[in-house]
């Protein structure tokens, strides 16, 4: 019989925070076991081109599949998590859109890419605005690690000098704007608008992701052996000294029961798959708050759609349209600035394309000759907004429901509130005041968000902090009342801004590994 | 290591490590043998065949889910949402209605419900106005009652169950049609290039 393997780190989830453990991890020397949910998948064989005319449903997709993935089509319908496999419960008036992905590499094999740093505004916004919890760190702290994160990942980007959204190590986008760019940032300077490039991993060929960036780094080493279809059940504690011990674990295909040991674990399950696996493990919650402050960033989609009359017919001036840009915050960056809502807001938006046929108020012959007029002609802006941190929004285990591999599966208590619903109306109605100050003729504006989820950046759950008493771990992602115990996603978020949080994710995951490592050396984990 | 050998690698590594299975001191299974069963152990070589599409070779038959009222009106309300232009097919060429009606025939019953009521509200309101069903209208006549569609689109559907048909039948049938094969067939022979509707599938994961 094989001698059993002496791990000295488990880390379960491979996407974005996971990859980077072990790519930090092994870099160090540590023997890593890496479990993943989903099978490792060979991006050649699993995809194919086809036209939408031989998918069965047109495109439409199979009707009632996938009732809470917005992003599902019936192209990519198999990549998500089959609800009916993995369900979740939420009351029939509060839904939520929980978007997942099982397969190694996790959401970071289709995350659009958007790399942004967190400012002070979010790691002190309790500073700025009273409201809530400051996170244990500040950028300062944080910018040494998303500085060698971002070369990583091939961050490209414009340096703008801006307090609300730092810049980091770029490879610098000199790409000239649009005309339609320097309109938009010349008629938006009353409002104190910043447009910028937008700020987006360039990673290698196809990805850039945990499995092309990170993972075989890891396995370069020697010392990371990866464990595909292994569906985390529960953390182990040893009952003696009540230090985490391993993981008990269920084979996707099947069903057989494992268990795996190590001499520390690290969480990266993606945020709310962390935070069920812990509720269900009994483990870390000595605060009563594992499971609270649930948030992410609210999206609104085509926002507002405008149509830039330069460009009808076809006649556009030569460098006017094409390409996209970003907005970032611009309200509530001076303290005392009065308004009906707290935080910030921020938008992406592209030109040159084509407003949807449903924005016009025709059909047949007379939309075609709208939509003929329209193309290449249109603007259109997707808003998120910062959602705040509240207590009253959980995710608590259901009792009464388990999943096909007899796990509890996750209840949400989740509703926007006023001021999201606030700041969404403002930021919509500034915006098109904007494009209408630029001269463009704005066919729709829709303040009206997705439900929470839809963003894919569920953030908090597990958050961290300085008190034990608030929140779940300590400002190394250490779980206070667990040693050996690290949760390195977005669950340990105290506030999300309106920034996607991929290189914030990266950056803690970075720091918490190394912490890990110098404090086992230290014998300090128990 | 490259790309290439870190796939292969991890292509060539078991469900469960070895290392892992030794940790629950039990057994192993033994490894299967390449090939199905029966084939001596032999890597099994499938032959690719080239296939056509349903849609090429058979007729959709009657309808399934709509009513003969209701799918008279469907077709007519299709060719006057969307009618052929310039040579490309319409909705009733790209057999749009015939399509929706099978995907409406395995929908939930809320989309059954707003295009069943629909239809027949659109039939009364024909009988209303011409005293004739809404297929037996001219396409000037039909589009008088489809003046729910000159109001601005908005995110909240609207209340009005017709206009709420209306927007939804609007979208469907356009996309149904542009969707089709026959679309796709024009456009290509047009020479027009980015005819759309090229994506790439992913297969079932196993």
């Amino acid at each position: 019989m094989a001698s059993i393997p002496e791990y000295d780190v488990l880390i379960i989830g491979s996407g974005a925070s996971g990859g980077m453990a072990a790519h930090t991890l092994t870099k160090l020397g540590a023997k890593c076991v890496m479990l993943d949910a989903g099978p490792q998948v060979d991006f050649t064989r699993q995809r194919t081109l086809k036209p939408v005319y031989e998918l069965p449903f047109r495109g439409f997709g199979k009707p009632g599949k996938l009732p809470h993935v917005n992003q599902a089509n019936e192209f990519n319908a198999n990549q998500w998590v089959d609800e009916t496999q993995v369900p979740y419960t939420h009351p029939a008036n509060a839904p939520y859109n929980w978007v997942r992905v099982r397969m190694l590499g996790g959401k970071s094999n289709f995350w659009a890419r958007m790399s942004f740093r967190l400012s002070d505004y979010e790691f002190k916004a309790k500073d700025f605005d009273g409201f809530g919890d400051n996170w244990p760190i500040d950028h300062a702290t944080l910018a040494p690690f998303y500085s060698r994160v971002e070369p990583v990942f091939r961050v490209s980007g414009r340096k703008e000098g801006l307090a609300q959204l730092p810049d980091g190590e770029f490879i610098e986008d000199t790409s000239p704007d649009s005309g339609a760019m320097k309109r938009i940032a010349e008629a938006g300077k009353p409002w104190g608008v910043t447009v910028t490039k937008i700020r987006r991993a360039l990673g290698n060929g196809q990805l850039a992701s945990s499995f092309n960036l990170l993972l075989p780094g890891a396995v370069e080493t020697g010392n990371l052996t990866i464990v595909p279809n292994a569906v985390a059940r529960e953390v182990s504690v040893d009952k003696k000294t009540g230090l985490a011990n391993g993981c008990h674990f269920v084979d996707r295909q099947s069903k057989r029961e494992f268990h795996v040991k190590a001499k520390a674990v690290i969480v990266a399950a993606s945020c709310l798959e962390s935070t069920r696996l812990l509720l269900n493990s009994k483990i870390a919650n000595s605060s009563g708050v594992l499971g609270h402050y649930l948030q992410d960033q609210f999206y609104v989609s085509n926002s507002v759609v405008a149509i830039m009359p330069e460009a009808r017919n076809g006649k556009a001036p030569r460098g006017f349209t094409g390409g996209s840009g970003y907005i970032p915050r611009y309200r509530n960056l001076k303290k005392g600035e009065k308004r009906d809502y707290i935080r910030g807001f921020s938008f992406d938006f592209s030109t040159g394309g084509t407003p949807d046929a449903k924005y016009f108020p025709s059909w047949g012959e007379q939309l075609q000759k709208d939509l003929d007029g329209a193309r290449g002609a249109g603007f259109s802006a997707t808003l998120m907004g910062e959602v705040l941190p509240r207590y009253e929004n959980f995710v608590q285990i259901d009792r009464n429901k388990v999943d096909a591999y007899g796990i509890p599966v996750l209840n949400f208590q989740c509703k926007y509130t006023d001021n999201e619903f606030k700041m969404s109306k403002d930021a919509v109605d500034s915006l098109a005041e904007i494009c209408e100050a630029a001269k463009f003729e704005v066919i729709h504006k829709n303040e009206k968000m997705f439900p929470p989820g839809h963003s894919i950046h569920e953030l908090g759950t597990c958050r961290m902090g300085d008190n034990p008493k608030t929140s779940v771990l300590n400002q190394w992602n250490q779980t206070h009342d667990v040693k050996n115990l690290f949760v390195v996603d977005g669950s340990s978020f105290v506030t999300g801004g309106s920034q996607n949080p991929t290189m914030t994710i990266l950056a803690l995951s970075m720091r918490a590994s190394e912490y890990l490592f110098d404090q086992a050396k230290k014998k300090n984990l128990g | 290591m490259k790309r290439r050998r870190f796939f292969k690698a991890i292509a060539a590594a078991p469900a469960v490590p070895a290392v892992l299975l030794a940790q629950q001191q039990q057994p192993v299974t033994p490894p299967r043998q390449p090939g199905g069963p029966g084939s001596g152990g032999l890597p099994t070589e499938l032959p690719k065949l080239e296939t056509g599409i349903a849609d090429e070779v058979g007729e959709s038959p009657a309808p399934k889910f709509f009513t003969a009222p209701q799918f008279a009106a469907m077709k007519k309300l299709s060719a006057i949402l969307m009618p052929s232009i310039n040579d490309a097919p319409g909705a009733i060429e790209a057999k749009a209605p015939e399509f929706l009606d099978f995907l409406l025939s395995q929908s939930p019953g809320d989309r059954k419900t707003l295009y069943r009521a629909g239809l027949d509200a659109l039939n009364a309101a024909a009988q209303r106005k011409f005293t004739k069903p809404f297929a037996g209208l001219t396409d000037d006549q039909g589009g008088t009652l489809l003046a729910p569609l000159k109001d601005k689109w908005n995110f909240d559907a609207p209340a009005d169950p017709l206009a709420r048909f209306l927007w939804a039948a609007k979208a469907d049938v356009r996309n149904a049609t542009l969707n089709s094969k026959e679309y796709a067939s024009a456009q290509a022979s047009g020479g027009r290039r980015g005819f759309g509707g090229v994506g790439l599938y992913w297969f079932p994961l196993d």
